[in-house]
């Protein structure tokens, strides 16, 4: 079967060594079928960790009736074009009686997946999202809960997730979405095996796809406020403290391609019309965004791999980054800040 | 066995594969060695789950009142159940977590693992976990004063990333076990906290060759 995987469980010898090809050693085709594998089972599965993995605590999102647009809004990183399958997982209740459902939009295609919630105790419930294809790196996604009464809706947890891709992999060459013409090509199996020979075309797609691969974003951080939910303390935006508490960690990889890897913050953001301009700390990137905007609208911020590891690194035997948004200085503290959503992706 | 390397390995050339060329064994090692970092390392999940909650007062009060944005000054939670689902990669033999929190009294965290069920069922549990507490020493409040007002103070417990044995029971601070038949599947970390609030935490998988 071509374009096959087998999954790297321990102990399946599916992982191939660098030693096996080291100068006086014949390349064996069981090799190269071993790393043609792993390729694939990379393409299938890198990127699949939730882009949106968001709890609410004490009926903060609590919604009565059909709001009039969304709750909450996310811009989540695509591993690629062939992944179009988003995988939600929400836990919720109803408060008392009636129905209640919550309503997941990606916007690009219009396309919807509905979660009926059926229950007074809070339950996981899961859907899946066809997205189709997506013609930027992200996708841009809504959720809104709905309740036929006056007692709510109440949403616990959201977490989304890509499905991973089966194998095989569909035939044919996969945009990547990101940095622009890197292409993946799915590697059939049985071309590796003895007797074929490794063509040129071959390991320059083996190369184009590794290179594509390096630079898929992982899921870091997402965060989105509440709008239109039922409590006046729910926050609509970043609280100062949130920015504290917030911070993700982050497995940095570093090596002698460290300069390469590159982190992108896409920021939903608006003033509250208070006559105040607001300010976006990342890293070593600002954003001010003018007091005329009330409307929120998506900022772009990229940043590279940050030198300083995070103290507790001794501690976890691996180097970590510290990473979020930053509270803007004193001067220009915005006690409601002007991000309404906010996602880190990165390498 | 090769080393799985933590660095990422630069990619080689196209030129390197150039028709008539020969190919070169170190060529396909930088191939393999940049193929086992990526699917072994970052493919394993990672997983950055926070917690929101009510502000302190009405959010519309909050725009130009600095006064009142003090979540560090809130109590934590007498008691509460939180719980994180994520869809395990299939190499994936141990969670890892960082828990940033906030307590107070006699505060503990307990975190176990389970299969996630979306159907309605019990979920099925593959490991019971560990904890921390006064009573192990592992966990204190972290309330203090400042001036006259009383406050939070934001810190974090981990399993550590050290593979310890699982004694069947609730054990010290350690990462959790994912048993060969749960790897691949949907999990769920539950933690169930006393006097302490949980702002967030960071999920890491561990893969780790199967040993004798």
């Amino acid at each position: 079967m071509a374009n096959t995987f087998v999954l790297p469980t321990s102990g399946a010898g599916a992982v191939p060594s660098p030693d096996a090809v080291v100068s006086g050693q014949v390349i064996e085709s069981e090799t190269v079928q071993k790393l043609t594998q792993l390729v694939n089972f990379t393409h299938a599965h890198l990127g699949c960790s939730p882009v949106v993995s968001q709890g609410y605590q004490g009926e903060v999102f609590s919604v009565t009736g059909t709001p009039a647009d969304y709750n909450c809004i996310w811009r989540v990183p695509v591993p690629s074009d062939a992944h179009q399958t988003l995988v939600i997982l929400v836990k919720a209740k109803l408060n008392n009686v009636g129905t209640g459902s919550i309503v997941f939009t990606e916007s690009e295609n219009s396309n919807t997946a509905t979660i009926n919630i059926t229950s007074n105790v809070a339950t996981w419930y899961r859907a899946t999202l066809s997205t189709g294809s997506q013609s930027n790196e992200y996708a841009e996604i809504t959720a809104k809960a709905i309740h036929s009464g006056s007692t709510g809706t109440i949403i616990e947890y959201v977490s989304l997730h890509w499905l991973p891709l089966t194998s095989p992999l569909a035939a044919g060459q996969v945009d990547q979405n990101h940095f622009g013409t890197l292409k993946i090509t799915p590697l059939g199996e049985d071309r590796s095996g003895a007797d074929y020979p490794l063509a040129s075309a071959r390991g320059k797609n083996l190369v184009q796809t590794l290179r594509a691969l390096a630079k898929r974003p992982r899921p870091l951080f997402a965060w989105s406020g509440l709008q239109r939910v039922a409590s006046a303390r729910a926050p609509k935006t970043m609280l100062p403290d949130m920015f504290r508490e917030f911070r993700a960690l982050i497995r940095a990889w570093g090596g002698s391609r460290d300069r390469d890897h590159e982190y992108t913050a896409f920021v939903f953001a608006a003033t509250h019309g208070n006559g105040d301009d607001r300010l976006i700390l990342w890293r070593d990137r600002r954003k001010t965004i003018a007091a005329a905007t009330v409307t929120p609208d998506w900022e772009e911020l990229t940043a590279l791999e940050p030198f300083r590891r995070e103290s507790i690194s001794d501690q976890a035997d691996t180097d970590l980054i510290r990473d979020g948004l930053d509270r803007p200085p004193t001067e220009n503290v915005a006690p409601a800040s002007p991000v309404w959503s906010v996602q880190i992706w990165g390498p | 066995m090769a080393l799985i390397p933590a660095y990422q390995i630069n990619a080689p050339s196209t030129r390197a594969c150039n028709v008539d060329s020969p190919v070169f064994g170190g060529t396909i090692a930088q191939m393999i060695d940049l193929t086992n970092h990526l699917a072994l390392g970052r493919a394993r999940r990672c997983v950055h789950a926070n917690f929101t909650r009510l502000a302190p007062k009405d959010f519309a009060d909050l725009d130009g009142d600095t006064d009142t944005i003090e979540i560090d000054a809130e109590a934590p939670e007498s008691s509460e159940t939180l719980e994180i689902p994520w869809l395990s990669s299939p190499m994936a033999r141990y969670v890892v977590l960082f828990i940033r929190y906030r307590a107070t009294g006699s505060p503990s965290i307990a975190a176990d693992l389970y299969e996630l069920n979306t159907t309605g069922g019990a979920h099925t549990r593959i490991d019971v976990g560990c904890s921390w507490s006064a009573t192990n020493g592992r966990l204190q409040s972290t309330r203090y004063s400042e001036g006259v007002g009383t406050r939070y103070a934001l810190l974090e417990a981990t399993t550590t990333a050290q593979i310890r044995d699982a004694s069947g029971g609730v054990d010290e601070p350690r990462p959790l076990v994912i048993p060969s038949a749960s790897r691949g599947l949907e999990l769920m970390v539950r933690l169930d906290c006393v006097q302490t609030s949980i702002t967030s935490v960071d999920i890491f998988e561990l893969y780790e060759e199967q040993w004798t």
